[in-house]
């Protein structure tokens, strides 16, 4: 904290240090917040519009402000932690859950307990809150809130042009320890003979021969977006029936999550038999890797899988398609965040390989309920949960 | 338990160098995760629950005593 900080919050009455859950009185302090942290653009019609849309698809509490919680410092927010609500199934029933999302301090109030106390607040009023959390500073802070820390959630890439990938990384440094042999052993040949884009062809074959192997018939990739939320809804409860714990999928959930058009982010393919939705696949348009471990890849990231788990060649078809999306895209390589135990069969199928997490699943529930996995292996969550598809 | 000891554990330095004059200030080992768990350390040693207010002021170990003086706590 510099002196001018100190001196500042000194000069403050100390009764007007405060959390607060936003509403309408502090519409402004939570736009002139968002100017300078997030978007210059920002002003209170949007962000009123914004908040007012949320509330709307509200899947915790239909038609109640999604919370948001500000420090202030008399009239002026330095501190902010939203929220994203959504539902979580347990096994055998749905119930409101918050993911706890964009925790940020001003950074000249940053060496003091404003995180903390944001957090304090937030989860004094949510009954039960999850986060995915990558450094380890805010995880202490969870954990010091009651949160169980369910450890790194895995990491597996695909690579689509991998004479590109292996020209800019070293797939040992970055963790791509646990190639197939037969495709370890190709690249290393080939790197010993040639460099990256000799390694990286005779990759790209290997991979191709793999996934066609897998490749499912008799059903139908669509990329039309959106699609009834009802077959969604449909979808998505013979999905769940196979897991003990993840948050939902549900039409609502995927449609508002999910923007469509080319201005949007996210493309959607669908995986169809007959008139039956089988599987649905989000990828995030790829950009330049904001993980430094993939740094000069246009890496396209891969947020949802949804499909019955006792149909994996719906799974495999469904992942081929985005794969197959990503490249035409001009992705280097696609990223899947996964925990569930059934997703490393399915995406060592497409040709995945794993890779080291680092975004930590953290849950506090405050009712006690047991039915919660311990397990992160029994929780189906992905890059599309709390919005972590931006998040490295 | 004094406040300087509870302060000197949490933080992890001598007893003897903590003063009321402490603070995180002068005192490296005393950022914003120390100070988290100085605020759980305090409530949890004296039984208190501390206001964000408290929390806010709680910057050096004269401030920590005053709070704890305010509601009649001991040590």
């Amino acid at each position: 904290m510099t002196a001018e900080t100190r001196n500042r919050q000194a000069d403050a009455p100390r009764s007007e240090a405060r959390v607060v859950r936003v509403d309408e009185t502090h519409l402004d302090a939570l736009v002139r917040f968002y100017r300078r942290v997030w978007d210059r653009e920002a002003d209170s019609a949007t962000v009123r519009e914004a908040r007012a849309r949320e509330a709307e698809s509200n899947p915790a509490a239909p038609g109640e402000d999604v919370p948001t919680f500000l420090f202030m410092l008399g009239d002026e927010a330095v501190g902010h932690l939203g929220t994203i609500p959504t539902r979580l199934w347990c096994g055998s029933s749905e119930r409101p859950a918050h993911w706890l999302h964009g925790l940020w301090v001003l950074p000249e109030h940053r060496n003091g307990p404003i995180g903390f106390l944001l957090v304090r607040e937030a989860v004094s009023q949510l009954a039960l809150a999850m986060s995915v959390v990558v450094e380890p500073a805010p995880r202490r802070l969870f954990e010091a809130q009651g949160f169980h820390d369910y450890g790194p959630i895995p990491n597996f890439v695909r690579l689509i042009r991998p004479a590109r990938v292996l020209d800019r990384l070293d797939p040992v440094a970055t963790g791509l320890v646990k190639l197939p042999d037969w495709i370890a052993g190709a690249v290393r040949s080939a790197q010993n003979m040639g460099g990256g884009r000799l390694a990286g062809a005779t990759l790209a074959g290997a991979t191709r021969l793999w996934t066609a192997a897998g490749r499912s018939t008799g059903l139908r990739v669509e990329r039309d977006w959106p699609i009834d939320s009802e077959l969604l809804d449909d979808l998505w409860r013979r999905m769940r029936g196979g897991l003990q714990a993840a948050a939902s999928r549900d039409g609502p959930m995927i449609i508002d999550r999910y923007p469509a058009g080319e201005e949007s982010p996210y493309r959607v393919v669908s995986l169809w038999l007959d008139d039956t939705l089988a599987g649905l696949a989000v990828l995030r348009v790829p950009g330049p890797s904001p993980d430094a471990r993939l740094a000069g890849v246009n890496l396209a990231v891969l947020c949802e899988i949804v499909y019955p788990l006792g149909q994996p060649d719906c799974g495999l078809a469904v992942v081929s398609a985005a794969v197959d999306v990503a490249a035409n895209l001009g992705a280097d390589a696609l990223l899947c965040t996964a925990s569930h135990r059934a997703v490393p069969a399915l995406l060592r199928r497409a040709a995945f390989v794993p890779l080291p997490g680092n975004q930590h699943f953290m849950i506090r529930d405050a009712e006690g309920r047991s039915d919660c996995p311990t397990d992160l292996g029994d929780w189906w969550l992905t890059r599309g949960d709390s919005k972590a598809d931006s998040a490295f | 338990m004094t406040p300087e000891e509870v302060v000197s554990r949490v933080l992890g330095v001598a007893v003897g160098d903590v003063s009321d004059e402490t603070s995180n200030e002068n005192l490296a080992a005393w950022d914003s995760l120390a100070h988290m768990n100085l605020i759980l350390e305090v409530e949890a040693t004296y039984g208190v629950s501390l206001s964000t207010d408290d929390a806010m002021g709680m910057t050096d170990v004269g401030a920590i005593k005053r709070v704890l003086r305010d509601r009649g706590v001991g040590w």
